[in-house]
């Protein structure tokens, strides 16, 4: 067993299963979604072997690592591995996906036209590709994944979207290809300038390895960045996400923005501070401002939303301004805090959008004004809509506000002011969600035009909205074993970007 | 020091000639049929010291224009001004497109204007 190639696993069973599904004749069509779950559940067992297998005080950088030879004359390498943040993210990935198409169980009717077929095949490519997204430790394979990824998005938009779904994927898509080509040019360079060879997009031989003028690496690292910064996104390149999450369904929205968005701020770990730690140290206040102004901003944009989706996007586009600002911190309890903020921000968000989805499917509405007191019709989808919303705005006691306090802590340590403004992001996140739950859920009990009032959460939902609530009950008391993954890996970080953390004003009572 | 029972007592008196100033004050009086004016500090009690007011004010109005505002700004600033340089080079390419009109004579003339513009550009820089 110790000698599986986990991660080509992991992206040859969904990828079979999507295969599987697409091919299935018209007279088994109605198994196409129990076998599409089916194989999104074994890629789940994988993931759970995967973490069991990991060591998180290995010595080397990466895990369950495979290195095969592919295009040796450009240096290209198949080679996939894992460090904490990676397999966190990876394995977050494989719990949601299932749970996601479980959500859209009833999204697409197909009446034998194949269309369910290929949203829940899509679906399964998607998670093949967030796989291998994140597994990648080659640069140059990295990018294939980061632009293949496009492709089913760009579909499960376009092709099941809600009325605006053509013009929403073909800017989700515009915007990433532009992002992706100036980071094509930077991993070029990024060749160029290391040692060549051919394993020569190995990041493990271009770490510390590239030769080229501080003005050159300075280029490559923006050129990375870009790319980064419209995938995460912070402000001013955010604008593709709200009409991305407002047109995608609910199961997309959350595997584009609660998953597949981490790419962003993992590349930025992996990539900018990894490959060129000059220029990371060298552009952090630039990139704190615009983290700061993303939080602020997303927030207040949140509070100015009357679409339920186009707010929960908004919130994430705070939030994303928070794990950009506890990464460009360089402290160990920010970069901590940002890669948990990852998956506890990939889990809240899940549970905002399947819940206001499960809203939206009741009542056909993604207009806030035309909810009011839904909580005296659909008490248990209120009361679960109101936890998710509490571990958004960060709750102590639910997950994300462990990883939020870290991250404030952590820039607080380099940059008060920063964190003292941030901080004001979190007051702005009570306003968004809980107007949104006000305004949805309070009030007197609504009338419905043909007098049968909607049915509570059922049996399928409340399957979906239990491993959610339960990350982050477990995550929020006891962060402990993701952490300890995370630590090793953000204190390596910050080894290659070459900081230290800052010592405390007051550090002669306390022994860390 | 007073003994203990006879605090309690000028308490007690204390009180009852609060309840009966009181009483004089507001219970024997007619009751009018619109509130009297009454002090400064009465009308700032009504208004729960304006604490709602100030809330209103300072923080509530502010926010709603600001948030409004920026959702304004963020659909015509930010993203217009991606959407319009999408429009722009959409536009070009479609003006653009008009000169293949497939006549020979216009694509000569395209030719010409181009031998020409190149010589001209020669006998600028020598």
């Amino acid at each position: 067993v110790n000698s599986l190639p986990l991660l080509t696993l992991m992206m040859v069973v969904p990828l079979l299963g999507a295969v599987v599904v697409a091919v299935l004749p018209g007279s088994a069509a109605r198994h196409a979604k129990p076998v599409a779950l089916g194989f999104s559940l074994v890629t789940l067992v994988l993931a759970v072997l995967a973490w069991v297998r990991f060591e998180p005080g290995a010595v080397e950088q990466f895990q369950l690592s495979e290195v095969h030879s592919w295009i040796p004359q450009f240096g290209v390498s198949y080679a996939l591995g894992v460090d904490g943040i990676a397999l966190s993210l990876i394995v977050m990935a494989a719990i949601l996906t299932p749970v996601c198409l479980l959500a859209a169980w009833h999204d697409v009717s197909d009446e034998g036209s194949g269309r369910e077929k290929r949203y829940f095949a899509l679906m399964l490519v998607l998670e093949a590709f967030i796989v291998g997204v994140f597994a990648a430790t080659d640069v140059f394979l990295f990018y294939v994944f980061f632009e293949a990824m496009l492709i089913p998005v760009y579909f499960l938009i376009g092709l099941f979207g809600g009325p605006r779904r053509q013009y929403a994927a073909m800017k989700f898509l515009l915007f990433s290809l532009a992002g992706g080509l100036i980071m094509l040019v930077a991993v070029i360079g990024v060749y160029v300038a290391g040692p060549g060879g051919d394993d020569g997009f190995l990041i493990t031989s271009l770490t510390g390895n590239l030769d080229a003028s501080t003005t050159a690496l300075r280029w490559l690292f923006v050129g990375f960045f870009i790319a980064f910064a419209v995938k995460a996104p912070m402000w001013p390149v955010h604008t593709w996400l709200p009409d991305a999450a407002t047109e995608a369904r609910p199961a997309t929205a959350v595997l584009l923005v609660g998953i597949l968005d981490k790419v962003g701020t993992y590349g930025m770990i992996r990539f900018c501070l990894q490959l060129f730690p000059e220029a990371s140290r060298w552009a952090t206040p630039v990139v704190i401002t615009l983290a700061v102004i993303s939080i602020i901003y997303g927030a207040l944009l949140a509070i100015g939303q009357t679409d339920m989706m186009r707010l929960i996007a908004f919130t994430s586009i705070s939030h994303f301004g928070l794990i950009v600002l506890g990464i460009f911190a360089l402290t160990t309890v920010g970069g901590a805090g940002s890669t948990l903020y990852m998956v506890t921000h990939g889990f809240s968000t899940a549970g905002l959008f399947l819940l206001a989805g499960f809203l939206v499917a009741r009542r056909g509405s993604k207009r806030i004004p035309d909810y009011g007191g839904w909580q005296r019709v659909t008490p248990v989808l209120a009361g679960t809509f109101l936890v998710a919303g509490l571990s958004s705005l960060a709750l102590p006691g639910l997950a994300p506000f462990v990883s939020e306090f870290l991250v404030l802590q952590g820039t607080f340590m380099r940059y008060e002011a920063a964190a003292v403004i941030a901080t004001l992001g979190t007051v702005l996140a009570a306003l968004y969600i809980l107007l949104m739950y006000q305004r949805t859920m309070t009030g007197p009990k609504p009338t419905f035009a043909d007098g049968e009032s909607p049915h509570d959460l059922s049996v399928r939902e409340k399957v979906v909205v239990v491993p959610i609530i339960a990350s982050f009950i477990l995550l929020g008391f006891f962060p402990k074993p993701v952490l300890d993954i995370l630590n090793p890996a953000v204190d390596r970080t910050l080894v290659y970007v070459g900081v230290t953390d800052p010592t405390p004003t007051n550090a002669s009572g306390s022994a860390k | 020091v007073l003994p203990v029972t006879l605090i309690m007592v000028l308490t007690l008196v204390l009180v009852a000639i609060g309840a009966f100033y009181a009483w004089r004050m507001y219970g024997a009086d007619v009751v009018p049929e619109v509130a009297p004016k009454g002090s400064p500090l009465t009308v700032a009690a009504r208004q729960d010291l304006y604490q709602d007011a100030l809330n209103e004010g300072l923080f509530m109005r502010p926010g709603i224009h600001l948030t409004r505002g920026l959702v304004f700004a963020d659909a015509r600033g930010v993203d217009g001004a991606v959407g319009g340089a999408a429009a722009l080079i959409g536009g070009m390419s479609s003006r653009l497109r008009r000169l293949q009109t497939g006549y020979v004579r216009s694509y000569a003339l395209t030719m010409l204007t181009g031998v020409v513009t190149v010589l001209g550009a020669l006998w600028v820089i020598q």
